[in-house]
């Protein structure tokens, strides 16, 4: 809803606003239709439960303010219920755990498909490598559920 | 699928798994991602990486959408939440310089003018979403009428074949049509009736689809 009132019972304010907005579907890059358009490819079925970021060190203003100089771990944790993935990233690598803890693997996914995987341990931890640039998600198979993440830049 | 199929049809098929549907709502709704991008500065890369990420997250949401009059309020703050964050990420990566200028004088003035340009972009894609509902006679004489600098209403007659006398009340009548079209008027009626769709029309054909 409008806090302002837009000016539009105006014709050119009205115009004027309607030549902007079309300029900026014109401006728009073709590359960055396509990935939105081939992102479609990661639509799931139902089965599939997905992990909401309940938690982002990166959006979390107090930690910011007090670590700004230092370099801390990246902290992540995603939730759905009764299953949360925790993750913290480094320059190192990517250290989770999912809880509860089961036998299971997890994988780290970027748009265009699996880059690495990992066996969870008794206390449901894992190691991956650094992750890549751009978006990337976490697919958990654990008794025999699957479980995806949000995606996120890391 | 047409041009212009209320945004409730569409997201309604790309829930079940339409991807032409999903494709036209790509190419409706990207120039709002980078309308609100554009407002953060950030690298060409960091860019591409927050759209692919909005996207990501709608292939998703869109089937958990209450309302699809919801979407591009949703669009708009995923997008900006992600900026957000890739700005964060940029922050951390480059030493800290105390003495920089460049930090926001005041977070609560940057917010306030964010929050204003996440509604002048809204406003621009209700303009888009209303303007694609209109008459091909409305659009072509809107776009003629558009150009830069503005042409004389008898060139625009000569190219439209219309007389030059039509063209002022036509452009007055069409003006008056975007203003009443459905996404316009969410957008300026305080008291839109339940279930989106303010005169109706939307509601028939697409909401009540569901």
């Amino acid at each position: 809803m409008l806090r302002d009132d837009p000016g539009w019972e105006s014709d050119e304010v009205l115009l004027r606003e309607l030549r902007a907005a079309l300029a900026e579907e014109r401006d728009v890059p073709e590359h960055l239709l396509q990935a939105a358009r081939a992102a479609y490819t990661w639509r799931t079925v139902d089965a599939e439960l997905v992990a909401l970021t309940s938690y982002d060190s990166i959006l979390d203003a107090g930690l910011v303010a007090r670590a700004r100089a230092a370099q801390t771990a990246r902290q992540l944790v995603f939730d759905a219920e009764g299953f949360s993935v925790q993750v913290e990233v480094t320059e190192a690598g990517v250290a989770g755990q999912v809880l509860p803890a089961r036998p299971g693997r997890v994988w780290l996914l970027t748009a265009t498909g699996p880059v690495e995987d990992a066996e969870l341990d008794e206390l449901g931890m894992f190691l991956l490598g650094p992750p890549p640039s751009g978006p990337v998600r976490f697919r958990c198979d654990v008794g025999g559920t699957t479980v995806m993440t949000d995606w996120v830049c890391v | 699928m047409t041009l212009a199929s209320p945004i409730a049809v569409l997201v309604a098929a790309a829930a079940e798994g339409d991807q032409r549907a999903w494709n036209e709502i790509v190419e409706r709704y990207t120039p709002l991602v980078l309308a609100v991008v554009h407002r953060h500065r950030l690298r060409p890369a960091d860019v591409a990486d927050v759209h692919q990420t909005v996207w990501l997250r709608l292939v998703e949401q869109v089937g958990r959408l209450r309302e699809a009059d919801a979407l591009p309020g949703w669009i708009a703050t995923t997008t900006r939440n992600e900026c957000l964050r890739m700005l964060r990420m940029q922050q951390r990566t480059q030493p800290y310089d105390p003495q920089s200028e460049d930090e926001p004088a005041s977070p609560d003035d940057a917010v306030a003018d964010l929050d204003e340009e996440m509604e002048a972009a809204q406003r621009r894609q209700a303009l888009r979403e209303g303007f694609r509902s209109l008459s091909e006679q409305c659009r072509t004489l809107l776009a003629k009428l558009m150009a830069d600098p503005p042409p004389s209403y008898a060139a625009v007659s000569e190219e439209l074949e219309m007389p030059v006398g039509s063209i002022g009340p036509t452009r007055i009548r069409c003006l008056d049509k975007l203003r009443k079209t459905p996404a316009v008027l969410r957008l300026v009626d305080p008291h839109p009736v339940d279930g989106g769709g303010v005169l109706g029309a939307e509601g028939r054909s697409g909401v009540g689809k569901r």
